[in-house]
């Protein structure tokens, strides 16, 4: 059985060959024509764990360094060489030889930000309205604290736009990693695609805004294969089932 | 480019497991035909335990740190200088309580891994949280 971690131009360079598995797999490419799926050998009934989820990042992080790479989910395998070619490779070349081209150059960058939790509701407390007897019944506690929840979200919600909007201009795309709507959620979870060559003036952005924000937490990875703008849609209506569907991609 | 990298801090992979998940979980090109996902026990770490809806919990908590900054007296405040330090150090005892970091750590993680009980754990940030912090 072969575990397929993505797909690439052929004659990728080799890199890192430890894959997936104990002891971890060989990584090698298997090709057709102008693309190619880098692969390494997994038991029969082997079975995706937190460490194989950590080597296929690996080795997807590994093989950006060498041109670009079109992540697949995690967990996908096929039976062997040839059916990595009739299933994997060969329906899908023309579509893939244009993704690579359109993202050959190009890395995912994550930047997360989380608050003091603490000094959010200070900046926020002067706008929450106290009630107006004083009163500290539950109903009363219930209104401020809903009041307080309201103004945190829009508070995180300001924060964020501020930030995307200073790194915005540097990206070529960005999304969300995630909804953030509540009152205990982060101030943001975001991705962009970025220009590799434009990495270290999105460094000197985040630089930037580490400093504006002291006192936020800020993580900021990458760069990462682009698996956040080759998404698979799954509610195109061909897809909508497709653990059991018709064999169509998505991106 | 490297000094940039350090001064950036930026970290060449994801760290935690949610995050790790977070690329190739359910992102990434899917295929079917004659090639299945050999998932196991990855499944339950995905169970969203988000809580879009705060809890009464977490009002109280806000409303309490509301009040507990009243109390604490601004900068600028005058007179009674003994009872202002008094109040001002007890606020900010408070307040550093209101401000946990170990709660802070959760959200990225605690997104994508809580296997069951949904709303339990994020409810007990408030408040379990803060005990073992001020134990000290």
């Amino acid at each position: 059985m072969l575990y397929v971690y993505g797909i690439v131009r052929a004659g990728h360079p080799p890199v890192d060959p430890r894959g997936v598995g104990r002891p971890p797999g060989e990584v090698r490419l298997v090709e057709s024509g102008p693309i190619a799926a880098p692969v390494s050998e997994v038991p029969d009934d082997f079975a995706v764990d937190e460490a194989d989820a950590r080597a296929h990042v690996h080795v997807l992080i590994e093989l950006l360094s060498g041109g670009p790479v079109i992540p697949l989910r995690l967990g996908t395998v096929a039976p062997d060489d040839a059916a990595v070619h009739t299933e994997v490779l060969d329906p899908v070349r023309a579509e893939m030889v244009t993704l690579l081209d359109e993202l050959d150059g190009l890395v995912e960058l994550h930047v997360d930000a989380d608050d003091d939790e603490a000094e959010a509701i200070a900046a926020v407390a002067a706008s929450a309205p106290r009630p107006a007897d004083g009163s500290g019944d539950l109903g009363a506690k219930l209104e401020l604290g809903e009041a307080v929840a309201s103004l945190l979200t829009q508070h995180r919600q300001r924060l964020a736009e501020a930030i995307v909007g200073r790194l915005r201009p540097l990206a070529v795309r960005d999304v969300p990693r995630s909804v953030i709507e509540g009152p205990e959620d982060p101030v943001l979870r975001w991705a962009f695609l970025v220009q590799a060559d434009d990495v270290v003036n999105f460094d000197e952005a985040v630089i930037g805004i580490r400093s504006e924000y002291p006192s936020m937490s800020i993580r900021y990875v990458g760069p990462l294969p682009p698996a956040h703008f080759v998404e698979w849609d799954p509610h195109a209506p061909e897809n909508a089932d497709s653990f059991r569907g018709s064999g169509n991609w998505g991106w | 480019m490297t000094s940039s990298v350090q001064m950036a801090n930026r970290a060449p992979r994801p760290s935690s497991l949610a995050d790790v998940l977070d690329l190739v979980l359910d992102k990434g090109i899917v295929i079917d035909a004659y090639v299945r996902l050999a998932l196991v026990g990855i499944e339950i770490l995905t169970l969203d335990a988000r809580i879009v809806i705060a809890s009464v919990d977490t009002y109280l908590r806000f409303a309490e740190a509301v009040n507990r900054l009243d109390l604490q007296p601004h900068e600028q405040a005058t007179g009674l200088p003994g009872l202002v330090k008094e109040l001002r150090d007890d606020g900010r005892r408070e307040q550093s309580r209101g401000g946990t970091k170990g709660a802070r750590e959760a959200p990225s993680g605690r997104d994508r891994r809580v296997p069951s009980g949904r709303s339990a754990p994020r409810r007990r940030r408030g408040s379990s949280g803060y005990e073992e912090e001020d134990e000290d």
